[in-house]
């Protein structure tokens, strides 16, 4: 099997891999509090992503330059002060945009500024870090952190208030309790679950649409996953000498 | 011929399909008795929170690629259990949220029967509890001149509250102990069938799937708590008799804290486990906003199973340390 | 005496029915959930202990201050900011300077274990509830111990689960969140009620 071409389909999905199984809150338990506690509607999701988005930016650019000056507690000492005052500016832009964001967030509002993603990333930059590939590292962060607080808000908005985005829509059965964090533990759980399991089935998915297009293998019957790790390898020639016949 | 088996090589009669069958057995009891107090709803709650629990059981099964094992009562149990600690007046569908979430959250993520580490009818009611409280803790009264309807579409029931929601406040139920005993009071379906309940675990008692140790060692200690600290005002061995028939306490010794998978393996460590969920439960009901804090306590209790038995092997092998060097010792006196 | 019953009734409360991680997932990160050792979680709670219940003292002073201000929700984070680092600050020198040994063991977790939502939330929860010195600190010195505690628990959680038969899909984080989340609900027997955020 010609394993360029599994790499060319792999890049392919590489953007939803990279949403679903590089994403800095389902892998690495990063920034749990805010998705957990704080994730219960879509106008939530939607204030703190845009937080997130100012906050997390802004400090990875300014620990891109502490990280050259300053000893490591000193910098995540000054990173923190830097994301505090991104908060504060950032709250002064969500709380017009959503105004019952207040009550509904909360403390969690400022605790944006000490969120893990933020303080233990920014202050774990490289010296010989690019910015190129730490912007699009951080957008990548903030991206997998939105798609997670969305997804869970969506399903408790709607499972939990009979909302969505505020507006009331018919729901089967209202169950507030899934808008109290031990919810949000579970259903992260669930959601890290499903997407390993989805990754695991498009990985397959890729290796068999590799296989298919392969012209070593032209009769290939493929019932499971399994089956795609136990393909034949080419056969080997044999290169030992066979005993000299007698007359 | 020689036949190779795979361990454990040791053959008993007891399985996980008796043990769940002697569970059925002695539900049926309490459902025939839930029949005589709330009518025919009562049947029909047990089987469809039965047929949802199953149903959950089969399609989580699926999701794993693993075949369905039709002939495991576990999901049977949990649905059985369910109805019975929730008033019959309950809607269908609390109970299926409750049974749903009981299968799918308490079980399978842990490995399924045998392994999981909470008790899934304990989830499923505390899951109900914080998601429908009030429906959940207003009980109709038992023996009404028309039994319950299965479908109570837009029928007026008359609602109480239980003896326990009396004791949290601090009052004193009005029922006699003798109709407490009998069941004629609102609360929980199969709760309230207090000789029932203690029958089913004399019971499970006798055919050893439950051990007498933790029971007993759980209700000594609830006895003791009551007795040292009374909610209401009544004499000292009324407020323990009180405390053990109001509310889901003995049921939820019996079925809930007697389940083999989420309770310590060393009868040690089982009269440990015992003591402290007395302890527990009682400060739940003392402290807890909620006037059922059993099934909260049970879960509580479940994560620190492992402690006991940790407690229990380490008292273990300190025992049988000295006994082998008492040995020892006796060996070289006989020598000598 | 009746300052000390304030103290360990606030204590007893935020170590259980209002644990940091169990109650508010305040606190949850890479560090909490993944520790190899028990004496790591020990080490990492006791660190965070300290530097919360030192900064109480200044917190509480600060609360008292900021009471009635117009611009008390501009103010009040800066504010929890500044007594932080503080001791921060403090701490790190001054082991630096004179605990050498104990520096040396400190000095890796000390940025991770003070500069966290537990540490913080806690002071929010102390100021909306209106605390007074005694409280705030009880507060905090509850706060730090269940989170020593609700670490250890995860820890041997993991343990746990590590030997059972998980299904692939949950092995690691997914079903270790489950757990949490259970064991969530059960404190919430205790609470009954909305948490206070």
């Amino acid at each position: 099997m010609k394993f360029s071409r599994i790499k060319k389909y792999r890049k392919k999905h590489s953007l939803l891999s990279a949403l679903l199984i590089r994403n800095p809150v389902l892998v690495m338990g990063l920034d749990l509090p805010f998705v957990i506690a704080g994730a219960v509607s879509l106008k939530n999701a939607a204030a703190m992503s845009i937080q997130m988005l100012m906050i997390h930016m802004v400090t990875m650019l300014a620990g891109m330059l502490t990280c050259r000056a300053l000893p490591y507690w000193l910098r995540v000492l000054v990173n923190t002060c830097v994301s505090t005052g991104m908060m504060m500016a950032a709250r002064a832009l969500v709380v017009p945009l959503f105004p019952g964001v207040t009550n509904s967030l909360g403390m969690y509002l400022y605790l944006m500024a000490v969120n893990g993603m933020t303080v233990l990333l920014s202050s774990s930059i490289d010296k010989r870090a690019k910015l190129w590939p730490v912007i699009t590292g951080a957008l990548g962060n903030v991206a997998g952190f939105s798609l997670v607080a969305f997804l869970i808000a969506l399903l408790r908005e709607y499972m939990g208030s009979g909302t969505i985005w505020g507006v009331a829509v018919p729901v089967p059965l209202k169950l507030d309790g899934l808008l109290i964090p031990f919810f949000g533990f579970i259903l992260t759980g669930f959601l890290l679950a499903g997407a390993r399991f989805l990754n695991k089935r498009l990985l397959a998915f890729v290796m068999l649409e590799a296989a298919r297009k392969d012209t070593r293998y032209t009769r290939i019957v493929v019932d499971s996953v399994e089956t795609l790790e136990h393909f034949a390898p080419p056969p080997v020639k044999d290169t030992t000498k066979k005993p000299r016949e007698e007359p | 011929m020689i036949e190779a088996r795979p361990a454990p090589h040791i053959r008993h009669q007891e399985n996980t399909r008796t043990v769940m069958l002697d569970a059925v057995l002695v539900l049926l009891i309490v459902y025939a008795m839930t029949y005589f107090y709330h009518g025919p709803r009562a049947l029909v709650l047990g089987a469809w929170s039965v047929a949802v629990s199953v149903a959950t059981d089969i399609l989580c099964t699926l999701i794993a690629f693993k075949r369905p094992n039709i002939r495991d009562f576990s999901a049977v149990v949990t649905g059985m259990l369910l109805p019975l600690m929730m008033p019959a007046s309950i809607p269908y569908s609390v109970v299926a949220a409750a049974a749903v979430v009981a299968v799918a959250v308490a079980k399978h993520p842990f490995g399924g029967v045998g392994h999981n580490v909470f008790n899934p009818a304990a989830t499923g009611f505390c899951f109900a509890a914080i998601c429908f409280g009030s429906a959940l803790f207003e009980y109709p009264e038992p023996l009404p001149a028309d039994k319950l309807p299965v479908f109570l579409g837009d029928a007026q029931v008359l609602l109480g509250v239980s003896p326990a929601f009396t004791l949290e406040l601090g009052g004193v139920p009005k029922f006699g102990l003798v109709d407490m005993a009998l069941g004629s009071f609102p609360g929980p379906m199969g709760t309230t069938n207090i000789l029932v309940v203690l029958a089913c675990l004399l019971y499970l008692v006798f055919r050893n799937t439950v051990r007498w140790e933790m029971p007993v060692a759980f209700f000594a200690t609830v006895s003791l708590f009551a007795y040292c600290f009374p909610r209401a005002d009544v004499s000292r061995l009324e407020s323990v008799a009180l405390e053990l028939m109001s509310g889901m306490l003995l049921f939820g010794g019996v079925f809930l804290l007697g389940d083999p998978v989420t309770t310590p393996k060393r009868d040690l460590s089982k009269v440990a486990f015992g003591v402290a969920s007395g302890v527990v439960v009682m400060l739940f009901r003392r402290f807890g906003n909620l006037e059922e804090g059993m099934p909260f306590a049970v879960l509580l209790m479940n994560a620190t199973v492992w402690g006991f038995d940790m407690l229990g092997e380490h008292v273990y092998s300190v025992i049988r340390r000295r006994r082998s060097e008492v040995f020892k010792d006796q060996k070289v006196q006989k020598k000598a | 005496m009746e300052n000390m019953l304030l103290f360990f009734m606030a204590a007893l409360t935020a170590l259980s029915a209002e644990n940091a991680i169990f109650a508010r997932s305040l606190g949850l990160s890479k560090t909490v959930l993944f520790i190899n050792r028990p004496q790591a979680g020990i080490l990492y709670g006791a660190l965070f202990t300290w530097m919360i219940t030192v900064s109480s003292l200044l917190v509480s002073g600060l609360n008292r201050f900021l009471t009635g201000n117009p611009h008390v929700s501009v103010l009040r984070f800066p504010g929890f900011l500044a007594c932080v680092s503080l001791v921060y600050v403090c701490t790190y020198l001054c082991t630096k300077q004179w605990m050498r040994q104990l520096f040396n063991i400190i000095h890796r977790a000390l940025p991770v274990s003070t500069f966290n939502s537990a540490l913080f939330g806690a002071f929010y929860v102390s100021a909306a509830n209106a605390h007074g010195v005694f409280q705030t600190v009880g507060y905090a010195l509850g706060t730090g111990v269940g989170y020593t505690i609700a670490i250890l628990i995860i820890y041997y959680a993991r343990k746990r689960l590590a030997i059972s038969p998980v299904p692939r899909s949950f092995r690691g984080l997914p079903v270790l969140l489950v757990y949490i989340g259970l064991l969530s609900l059960a404190l919430y027997g205790l609470i009954g009620h909305g948490l206070p955020t």
